[in-house]
């Protein structure tokens, strides 16, 4: 009796498992694959910020630092796009001296500890760092994309003001403001 | 009564959020409230270019109901206990776990102690006092009270100062359901959290209401006459947030068939468990507060084990009040009043109450440099009596009045991004005993981005409960005000990996505890409390969790130990040599599906004769064995993709899936070989509704 009911219960795991697993055909969005709502953030934010007037010309630069596959995902998202005229190039990076002249850099998770170096390499270039992990904004990230209850990212205004970068007071609403 | 009234008002509380939630709804503008009304499954139907037209106010409220990743919620974490403040798990001074809500609702869980039973390290127990205790490895646990573990409510102690540590009614009614995460730091965190912050600290970090009001009603019921009930709400309103719960358990026929300690008789002991607990927490700019309140009652088979069996009452309050005020970017200041009273129905009635005020300063002179400087005061009363028929009230332990303090300091400092360095002391004086110190010190090395290396060493101590000092049965045991701390130092070399769906760590560990205290009846001696005797433990753990997809989540861990008392008796603890954990969850919510699959091994013990040859086998020896829980979600609302609905999720539940039948070495008289640890296989089935 006990080998029918262990029997069972295996079964009922397993058929539960696979009908869940076949039963969907992906949609639009989730066939996207991962970092798609990352990738809009990072696009929607750049409509957020006032960059200074000689930065408003030629293209607008995203650097994704060492984050090839975030980069395809952002350059799909971005295609065709522009931030007020100028248009959106996304260029992969994999290191922050590769990052001139760029107007926005993505800093994933796993560069975290690079952090500080990048805030120094960008200091007066107002130059918008985006990142996405817990506490990086703490550590001087402009904008963190970090789960926090309903609010998606954090912003660390202080020190984005102090990259010449001002962030509209929309963004801010929706921020958690540090 | 007092319990059901409270309840009463949390519940009331909750469900006034409901009419305002909906009075905001509909004052929202129309294109906001028409997108609020899409599901999971219309968002996913999306292209890229729909949502990329949106707002950004558009595209926050569809992440918040698509999640921008369930990934993130298991793997992006931060930490409060290693530091008293939020770090990277990688970054924290402390061998750290983490279950998340999520997590515990995946793999289900009804009470504080299911839900450390899946942790790293942590071992449950059940003895003749206490059907609630746990230890964390590393540990002798002598104890019938998990005393050598510090409980933390948000980072506030929760300290029980008779026994020190009679959290039976914390493990078995904690309103689980209240619960964010859970972080349990294996070994010693004296410095920033002072006595019985011994072998490791469980800190329960509570849930904080979200900018949408919310409510949610649950029932379970099945096996062992078991019904389960609770209501979570929050209600925010501008920086005002408060979130509740209530949690009720009632389980009335846990059946286990044991023998007498004298092998004169079998007898049946008829386990009830019952409780219900409540909590508020609320955030009001720099302002914080918590509340928990809990009646627990529990079989207990007795002080002395003749097995008729004793309905064991515990009522236990948390409360803390806090404030922080940011006085510049260099310093943060917080204030806390924390509160912690208990009172436990017996043979005997106790009571303890618990005060700590609590000054801690965040201080950041330079950016690589972080100083946590801190200070408390600590009163502790209580007394314990019994009645006796024609005599009157005996006093147990005399009304006592105590007064303990500390300063405390914690510093890490980050020469470059590869290297933090990390020291600590607290200086701690507890009454009558002269001052004493325990450090801490640290180096966390950054190999690559992924891949790094802890090397950590601790002190910490647990002081005397008024129990031990002032116990006065003459005959049977007395109390020693002379005893002094139990201390521990504990060093710890972990090596961790973590990319973004993997996060892998490796645990050496090495623990010396020295002055134990102990109860001299158990070496024959005068049955007088007493610092005597040494416990040395080292061991492995392995701890690991993995997404390869959205949808998929593999966790699992293995703890090894061995360990020697007074340099002779070899693994003498009631908890076994091994624990291995393993578990799955998949996720699929386009279909509403949820299900969770969570294995516990535990090694077969040794047997209580090591230290106690003559023992009597009275019942069945101790064995390994596995306990297999399988728990399913299925969120109707999603399945069907019903519109302007509440979320209808059917819940089934089996627990010990396998039957096996768990029993553990009676550690604590040592005069019979086991007692029965948990029930057989369960299934229990439930409906939760979201609001």
């Amino acid at each position: 009796m006990k080998r029918i009911l262990r029997g069972c219960l295996v079964f009922l795991c397993l058929c539960i498992v696979g009908v869940g697993s076949v039963a969907i055909v992906p949609p639009p969005v989730q066939a996207q694959g991962g970092g798609l709502f990352e990738a809009l953030y990072v696009f929607k934010f750049c409509s957020f910020v006032k960059f200074p007037a000689d930065r408003m010309s030629g293209d607008f630069v995203i650097a994704v630092l060492g984050a090839p596959d975030f980069a395809t995902q952002l350059e799909k998202t971005v295609a065709g796009k522009s931030v007020g005229a100028q248009a959106i190039k996304v260029r992969a990076i994999n290191d922050i001296s590769e990052a001139s002249g760029a107007h926005v850099i993505y800093v994933p998770d796993a560069q975290a500890k690079k952090l500080p170096k990048i805030i120094e390499a960008v200091r007066g270039k107002a130059t918008l760092v985006v990142s996405k992990g817990a506490g990086m904004a703490k550590d001087g990230s402009h904008i963190n994309i970090f789960t926090n209850g309903d609010k998606k990212f954090e912003v660390n205004r202080a020190a984005a003001e102090g990259a010449g970068l001002k962030l509209s007071a929309d963004l801010l609403k929706l921020a958690l403001v540090l | 009564m007092k319990p059901f009234l409270l309840s009463l008002v949390c519940a009331c509380i909750m469900a006034a959020a409901i009419p305002l939630q909906s009075h905001a709804q509909e004052t929202l503008p129309q294109n906001q409230s028409s997108k609020k009304k899409l599901t999971r499954s219309q968002i996913l139907k999306m292209t890229v270019e729909e949502l990329r037209e949106m707002s950004l106010e558009d595209l926050t409220d569809l992440a918040n109901i698509v999640g921008v990743s369930s990934i993130e919620e298991l793997f992006d974490l931060l930490v409060t206990t290693a530091s008293k403040s939020a770090e990277k798990i990688s970054d924290a001074p402390g061998v750290v776990s983490v279950i998340t809500a999520r997590e515990i609702e995946q793999f289900g869980a009804r009470t504080l102690k299911e839900v450390l039973n899946h942790i790293t390290g942590v071992g449950i127990l059940n003895n003749y006092f206490n059907r609630n205790g746990l230890a964390i490895r590393g540990d002798q646990q002598a104890s019938p009270y998990s005393n050598h573990v510090l409980l933390l409510m948000d980072g506030r102690p929760m300290r029980e100062n008779m026994y020190v540590g009679n959290d039976m009614g914390a493990y078995g009614m904690f309103p689980v359901s209240g619960i964010e995460r859970i972080e349990v730091i294996r070994g010693p965190g004296s410095v920033l959290y002072g006595t019985s912050a011994y072998s490791g600290i469980i800190n329960i970090i509570m849930k904080k209401a979200a900018k949408e009001s919310s409510l949610t009603l649950s029932g379970q019921a099945g096996s062992f006459g078991t019904t389960l009930a609770s209501l979570d709400g929050g209600f925010t309103a501008g920086d005002f947030r408060l979130y509740g719960s209530v949690n009720y358990l009632n389980q009335t026929s846990w059946t286990q068939k044991l023998t007498t300690e004298d092998r004169q008789r079998d007898t049946t002991f008829n386990s009830r468990q019952r409780g219900v607990s409540t909590s508020l927490s609320m955030q009001y700019k720099g302002l914080t507060a918590n509340v928990v309140f809990l009646q627990y009652g529990a079989d207990v088979l007795g002080t002395l084990p003749d097995f008729p069996t004793v309905f064991y009452d515990r009522t236990n309050l948390y409360s803390d009040l806090g404030y922080t005020h940011e006085f510049s970017d260099v310093w943060k200041s917080s204030i806390n009043l924390t509160y912690s009273q208990y009172n436990g129905q017996h043979d005997f009635t106790d009571i303890s109450r618990d005060f700590v005020a609590e000054f801690t300063n965040y201080i950041k002179p330079v950016k690589n440099l972080n100083i946590v400087l801190g200070g408390l005061i600590n009163t502790r009363s209580g007394q314990m009596s019994v009645d006796v028929p024609g005599v009157g009230t005996i006093p147990l332990v005399a009304a006592y009045n105590q007064l303990w303090g500390s300063v405390y300091t914690q510093i890490d400092y980050t020469p470059f991004e590869q290297l933090k360095l990390i020291a600590g002391v607290q200086a701690n004086k507890i009454e009558r005993i002269p001052v004493n110190v325990v450090p801490r010190a640290g180096v966390i090395l950054t190999i690559t981005p992924e891949l790094g290396v802890k090397a950590l060493y601790g002190q910490a101590f647990r002081g005397p409960s008024a129990f031990e000092t002032s116990i006065n049965v003459p005959g049977v045991l007395l109390g020693n005000p002379d005893v002094t701390p139990e201390l521990i130092g504990t060093f710890d070399a972990e090596l961790f990996y973590k990319k973004e769906n993997v996060q892998l760590s490796l645990v050496y560990f090495n623990s010396n505890q020295s002055n134990l205290m102990i109860q001299g009846l158990r070496s024959g001696l005068e049955p007088k409390y007493r610092n005597e005797g040494t416990f040395r433990s080292q061991g492995v753990e392995f701890e690991g969790k993995y997404a390869p997809t959205e949808q998929l989540y593999i966790l699992g861990s293995a703890s090894y130990q061995t360990n020697v008392l007074n340099e002779k008796f070899e693994n003498s603890t009631p908890i076994p040599n091994l624990i291995a954990r393993l578990g799955g969850g998949y996720n699929n919510r386009d279909i509403g599906l949820s299900v969770g699959v969570f294995n516990i091994f535990y090694s077969q013990p040794n047997d209580v004769a090591v230290i106690n040859p003559s023992r009597r086998l009275v019942n069945p020896t101790a064995q390994a064995f596995n306990l297999l829980n399988v728990n399913i979600n299925w969120n109707l609302t999603e399945l069907f993709n019903w519109v302007n609905t509440p979320g209808f999720i059917l819940n089934f539940r089996v627990d010990n899936a396998l039957d096996a039948q768990a029993w553990q070495p009676e550690w604590l008289r040592r005069e019979i070989n086991t007692l029965p640890l948990l029930p057989g296989r369960g299934i229990y089935g439930g409906l939760t509704i979201k609001f």
